[in-house]
């Protein structure tokens, strides 16, 4: 086959399993509100779909925009779907193409990421399969007072996020 | 989280639908590799040693960010179940984000995540806003990757040398902004929530701002740093709670 052959294929796979998967991520939403009839009402789904445009509408567009230069269109389909782009997918693949000696823009550098970030796939969800296992035997005998702070798991989130927001507004230093 | 809800969340039929979410995620990669290395094969791009090498390479460098993931991988396991966990953080977006978006859909039931007890709609509301958050890039990936998107490309990310329009400004501003405003809203509601809630949130603040400074002579920690962060703040707030 020939390159755009190559790529006819990976668009219908790669957009055929966006598709799908976009598909599957809305069952659970669907099944609870009709199987427990617990729809929470229009005003709570259109706060949920406003307040996500505006958290989020700039990187649907920017953060695979930008990585397409490095990730070619096969990353871009795989970082997309699997998620973790830049602190996995981005280093797996540059990592990759560092290590067959690969120009980035050639057909050697976009194989060698491809291949590389399918095994960064497989491991990552391995990983948190073993890590989702074990987690459920952990929490059933962790003391209650540890239970407890998981609580302000989020606040611990929303607080390691601070400094960003302040980075955003500091000036730059000069180099 | 009630009893009927936990239940639920850690089900057989949640895990089921997680699982099989994320198997089209391993189809498409096995898919794709299959693909490339077929076509690596056919036109010698790679040498079988190189494909070898990559596939190495690519499962190593992926170990210490796989892992890093752990610690808030359990926490949002202990809020919201672990087929949740598989299902998000196993596809399209990182721990944090899955957790911002789930905290922000509580927020808009009226309910703070980890403080009020979340119900079965506010479970299902927390769901369907995750899985909208994703669609953005599911649906703009195949359209960009087709070519459309070096227009907007050229819109969203100007040459900083050349002069921006004003509409390049507006919505530059807008997307920077809007954001952050809802990561501020989030932070206030959790400040409101008491003391506790306050000093877990500085104490996170502090340490990243340490351990990322740490990480450039470490590298390697830049990975766990809000892992690490998150955690020790979380508890801290056994030491906070007992002294309020």
């Amino acid at each position: 086959m020939n390159y755009d052959e190559y790529i006819k294929g990976i668009h219908k796979i790669g957009t055929a399993c966006m598709l799908g998967t976009m598909v599957m991520t809305f069952v659970p939403a669907i099944y609870i509100w009709v199987h427990f009839n617990c729809f929470p009402g229009m005003a709570v789904i259109s706060g949920c779909i406003v307040a996500m445009l505006g958290q989020e509408a700039m990187s649907w567009f920017i953060e695979p925009t930008m990585w397409f230069p490095i990730l070619g269109v096969t990353g871009s389909y795989m970082s997309s779907l699997s998620g973790n782009t830049s602190s996995m997918r981005l280093p797996v693949a540059l990592a990759c193409q560092a290590a067959v000696n690969a120009e980035r823009g050639t057909e050697r550098a976009e194989m060698a990421a491809t291949i590389g970030m399918a095994s960064s796939v497989f491991l990552n969800l391995g990983v948190l399969a073993i890590v989702l296992v074990f987690g459920e035997v952990i929490l059933a005998v962790l003391p209650d007072v540890i239970k407890g702070t998981f609580n302000y798991a989020v606040a611990g989130v929303m607080g390691a996020m601070i400094p960003m927001i302040f980075s955003v507004f500091m000036p730059k230093k000069k180099k | 989280m009630s009893d009927e809800l936990r239940a639920f969340a850690t089900s057989p039929l949640l895990w089921i639908i997680a699982a099989l979410t994320v198997s089209i995620v391993i189809l498409q990669a096995l898919l794709f590799r299959r693909r490339a290395v077929a076509y690596t094969r056919e036109h010698g791009i790679l040498t079988e040693e190189e494909i070898k090498t990559v596939t190495r390479n690519g499962a190593i460098s992926a170990i210490g960010p796989a892992l890093a993931v752990f610690i808030l991988a359990i926490t949002i396991s202990g809020l919201l179940g672990g087929p949740f966990v598989l299902m998000r953080v196993g596809i399209i977006g990182s721990a944090d984000t899955e957790l911002r978006t789930a905290t922000a859909a509580a927020l808009i039931s009226g309910k703070t995540l980890g403080v009020d007890p979340i119900d079965m709609s506010t479970f299902g509301t927390i769901f369907f806003t995750c899985a909208f958050m994703s669609c953005g890039y599911l649906i703009w990936v195949p359209i960009m990757t087709r070519g459309l998107g070096k227009s907007l490309q050229k819109f969203l990310m100007p040459d900083p040398n050349e002069e921006q329009t004003k509409a390049q400004k507006i919505v530059g501003g807008l997307l920077m902004v809007l954001p952050l405003a809802m990561i501020g809203l989030m932070i206030f509601m959790y400040a409101s929530s008491g003391p506790a809630f306050i000093l877990v949130m500085a104490t996170a603040a502090i340490l990243k701002v340490v351990l990322d400074k740490l990480s450039a002579n470490a590298p390697a920690l830049k990975s766990w740093a809000l892992g690490l962060a998150v955690l020790v703040s979380m508890l801290s707030s056994i030491v906070w709670n007992m002294m309020f």
